[in-house]
């Protein structure tokens, strides 16, 4: 088998490819060769005033990429140089087709002769937008004769060439055949099911017959298992004779395993791009300066409520409405501008609600122009609230801190380093550029009592830990004394504090005030401490202060036997409850007539009179009273004296009116029946005794009565004026 | 009004007091047979005896008595539903308010004499708005 009748077989692999652009040119010189494909792709560049070229079907932007690539292609390794050109499929054409290209460097006959290239190109550009395959006339034919290009295919191509007949016998090898696993003389006479398992032979047996059928001859991928590892071959099959194929299997192992990398690149960053938690999407930037989404991920599909279907292949004013839609554009036009990264925050109206977005937007860059635009947005509407809360309530610290004078401190021991706050240094009255130090802090306690106690104080906090809160007097740096108050605590670190923090208040207004009313307090205390009556506070029925005529009238020695008692144990258990309803009442707002009198129980457990008046304090809290009380057991016991004066008043009147009366009226009727000198119901005598009988009556009466006058008049003598037994001169019944 | 049968009950723990006083009457021609009582209870019997004759009694009740008083008197007369023909009038020797309060208190109580009973006062007795029906 001889070269140059294997060109044909071979020039077949090529010549009726629809995937494959070959073409065999001079270095810097005309085109030797090209396949149909190629022709019907870029024969429109041919040229009438000289031979056609490669390089007059390059885009003249990229013929530097086609020189370079020429220059680094060299015989002797065999190694494609691959390159991706833009080719022109005819002189005036606009569009472009990207062509991926691997260049091979063949040597000439001589050689002196330039260098031949070999290029095996396939177009990238996408199935969609293929470009037209123009059926062209049958181009010139290859000014390379056939046993020229043959060898020269042959020398260029990386591809093991093999001729086998139907049952698959190796007849010969070609090509590239020091890349065998094994020597080529090894595979001649043998089957190819010498080398292969039955799934590869039968599968190549099958394209062999199928080939010699006259069927078209595309490429198939052939995975074979040679020493262990799969190598995949794109093999070739074009029919030699009636009886022969000629195969080229290149190994694409690389490409297959490039492609499927690809593919799980693809796969991975399909996954990244959709569990993203940033909203994505990608737009094109158009000629005419719109914008179109071409995508966007599952999380700007959730976070926006824009549907695939609402956005995509779509303008943002198709897509979100003419106002809104024109300000995003705007955006987008900016970033474009730009041309680098630009982020901003956004507030949008979308189907999922309003939020704010903060958006990054990325221009991708092709051709020195922005192709696309890379958009990605977190939703920041939680954290713009709470920005705005946090940034309210630091508000409202700062003009609590200032409204209430309340300043903080720093002090770190181990750096002896002190710091305060604004508030503090004014507190102190010194400038804001104050950098104060710690003992000149201590120094502002200008009492010797003051500076005493915070020392110890701080010094117990960063040795023990304990807390402190002290109200103590500074004099500020222009000589003003000041109550302040004092919070500090310290933080400690593996048993050692490392900080002392804490609040400076200024309180000085509020302690005089405190002082003030103490004072006050103190003047009313001395009041009620001197006051001749019983003064009492009740709150929940329990004495919680009582003065010392208090003490003296309820028979106690001390304050504190009465204190805490309750209102039952100090008054007389028959008096309590109409006591304790008064009282009740008084709480509840309903008018109480006072002086009310009782009787209150003194400490040993005698009662003693009191004449109480009560009213309700201002308080705090639970209602607070004031009762005062004094002891009027002298003026009772008077009273009662005089009430029983009265009684035996009372007696005397009532014997005078009945029982002396009752002599007297007999007397007076006797006196009228003598008068009449009727004697039909009583004799004279009988009349006579009757006087008699009345005037001894009289006598003893009035004996009677002088008795109780004497009795009144000299009570010592007789004891407690006693009444008749049975007639009580204040009953009416008498 | 017409005339009705009159009778005149006359109730005072003293006796001397009791017999001056019917002979007052007598003399003065306001009743000619008074009946003297000298305790509540035997007036109570006889009212008891012969209210259901359908007369009219006048009582002259003293006030102060040992075994019923004056005021317990009135209480049965009420119980016993013998107040509609039972006319009293208080006679007493105790000029103390009191016992004129109370006597104003019981409307059962017509009029009110101190004793001694005069003149004066039996004509006021029958002229008495209440009772001047009772004499014709």
């Amino acid at each position: 088998m001889d070269d140059d009748k294997l060109h044909i077989p071979l020039v077949s692999c090529f010549e009726n490819s629809d995937r494959v652009g070959v073409a065999v040119f001079q270095a810097d010189g005309p085109l030797l060769y090209a396949n149909g494909f190629y022709k019907r792709s870029f024969g429109g560049n041919q040229y009438t005033d000289r031979p056609n070229r490669f390089i007059d079907a390059v885009f003249p932007e990229d013929v530097h990429l086609l020189k370079k690539a020429v220059s680094q292609a060299d015989w002797k390794t065999s190694q494609p140089v691959r390159v991706q050109l833009r080719m022109k499929p005819s002189k005036s054409a606009e569009q472009v087709i990207d062509v991926s290209w691997e260049f091979f460097g063949t040597t000439a006959e001589k050689p002196d002769a330039p260098l031949l290239i070999t290029g095996l190109g396939v177009p990238q550009s996408p199935a969609g937008s293929a470009p037209h395959f123009a059926k062209q006339a049958q181009g010139s034919s290859p000014q390379l004769n056939g046993q020229k290009f043959a060898k020269t295919l042959v020398h260029a191509l990386n591809d093991h060439i093999f001729v086998l007949d139907r049952e698959g016998t190796y007849l010969d090898i070609r090509g590239a055949r020091e890349t065998l696993f094994l020597p080529a003389d090894a595979f001649i006479g043998k089957k190819i099911a010498d080398f292969f398992p039955e799934e590869s032979t039968s599968l190549v047996l099958g394209r062999i017959a199928a080939c010699l059928n006259g069927a078209d001859s595309e490429p198939v991928i052939i995975p074979i298992p040679i020493q262990g590892n799969i190598t995949h071959y794109e093999c070739r099959f074009a029919k030699y004779d009636d009886s022969r194929v000629v195969v080229l299997a290149r190994d694409c192992t690389d490409r297959i395993r490039s492609e499927e990398e690809r593919e799980k690149l693809l796969a991975e960053y399909e996954v990244l791009f959709d569990s993203n938690h940033s909203a994505i999407f990608l737009v094109q930037v158009n000629a005419g300066g719109s914008f179109t989404y071409l995508r966007t991920n599952n999380t700007h599909i959730n976070a926006t409520g824009l549907i695939p279907e609402m956005i995509w292949q779509k303008t943002p004013e198709e897509a979100l409405g003419e106002e809104l839609g024109s300000v995003i554009s705007a955006n987008y036009r900016n970033c474009v501008e730009q041309g680098e990264t630009i982020l901003y925050e956004e507030e949008l109206d979308l189907p999922a609600g309003r939020k704010t977005w903060l958006t990054a937007l990325s221009p991708v860059i092709r051709e020195g122009n922005s192709a696309y635009i890379i958009g990605s947005a977190v939703d920041i509407t939680l954290l713009k609230e709470n920005e705005k809360i946090l940034r309210k309530q630091n508000e409202q610290l700062e003009q609590i801190s200032t409204v209430a004078r309340i300043g903080g401190f720093d002090y770190f021991p181990d750096q002896d380093r002190l710091f305060w706050t604004n508030m503090t240094k004014e507190i102190h009255g010194v400038p804001l550029s104050y950098t104060p130090r710690i003992d000149q802090a201590f120094s502002f306690f200008g009492r010797e009592s003051c500076r005493e106690k915070i020392e110890a104080a701080a010094r117990r906090a960063i040795t023990e830990g304990s807390p402190y809160d002290l109200e103590l007097q500074i004099t500020d740096a222009k000589g003003t004394e000041k109550w302040v108050r004092a919070i500090g605590k310290a933080e400690f670190v593996n048993g050692r504090c490392y900080r002392l923090l804490g609040t400076f208040q200024d309180i000085d207004t509020q302690k005089r005030l405190e002082l003030l009313n103490q004072a006050n307090e103190q003047r009313y205390m001395n009041i009620l401490e001197a006051a001749p009556n019983g003064m009492v506070v009740i709150q929940d029925m329990n004495i919680t202060y009582i003065n010392s005529a208090g003490v003296h009238i309820l028979g106690a020695q001390q304050r504190e036997e009465i204190l805490s008692k309750s209102l039952q144990e100090l008054v007389h258990p028959e008096d309590y409850l109409e006591g304790s309803l008064k009282v009740l009442n008084l709480i509840r707002g309903v008018a109480v007539e006072f002086p009310h009198e009782l009787r209150l129980m003194r400490r040993d457990g005698s009662p003693v009179d009191a004449e109480i008046t009560a009213s309700l304090l201002p308080s705090v809290g639970n209602p607070a009273l004031l009762v005062i009380f004094s002891d009027i057991t002298e003026r009772t016991q008077n009273r009662r004296s005089i009430e029983a004066q009265n009684r035996v008043l009372r007696q005397i009147a009532w014997e005078q009116s009945h029982v002396v009366r009752a002599p007297v009226s007999r007397l007076m009727s006797l006196a009228d029946a003598i008068e009449t000198g009727d004697y039909r119901f009583l004799s004279l005598k009988e009349m006579l005794d009757g006087i008699v009988r009345s005037a001894v009556e009289l006598d003893g009466i009035i004996r009677e009565i002088s008795d109780k006058a004497n009795r009144l008049l000299h009570p010592e003598s007789y004891g407690s004026p006693v009444l008749p037994k049975g007639t009580d001169p204040d009953s009416p019944t008498a | 009004m017409e005339h009705s049968e009159v009778e005149f009950l006359l109730v005072d723990d003293d006796r001397i007091v009791l017999m001056l006083h019917e002979a007052s009457l007598i003399r003065n021609k306001l009743c000619a047979k008074p009946k003297p009582f000298t305790n509540g209870p035997d007036a109570i019997n006889y009212l008891r005896e012969n209210y259901s004759s359908g007369k009219n009694y006048v009582i002259l009740l003293d006030i102060y008595m040992p075994e019923m008083d004056g005021w317990e008197f009135i209480e049965i007369l009420k119980r016993e539903s013998m107040t509609e023909r039972t006319h009293v009038i208080v006679v007493t020797s105790s000029v103390d308010i009191p016992d004129r309060l109370k006597v104003e208190a019981y409307p059962e109580v017509l009029h009110m004499v101190i004793k001694a009973l005069k003149k004066q006062d039996v004509e006021e007795i029958r002229q008495h708005p209440k009772l001047a029906h009772l004499f014709g």
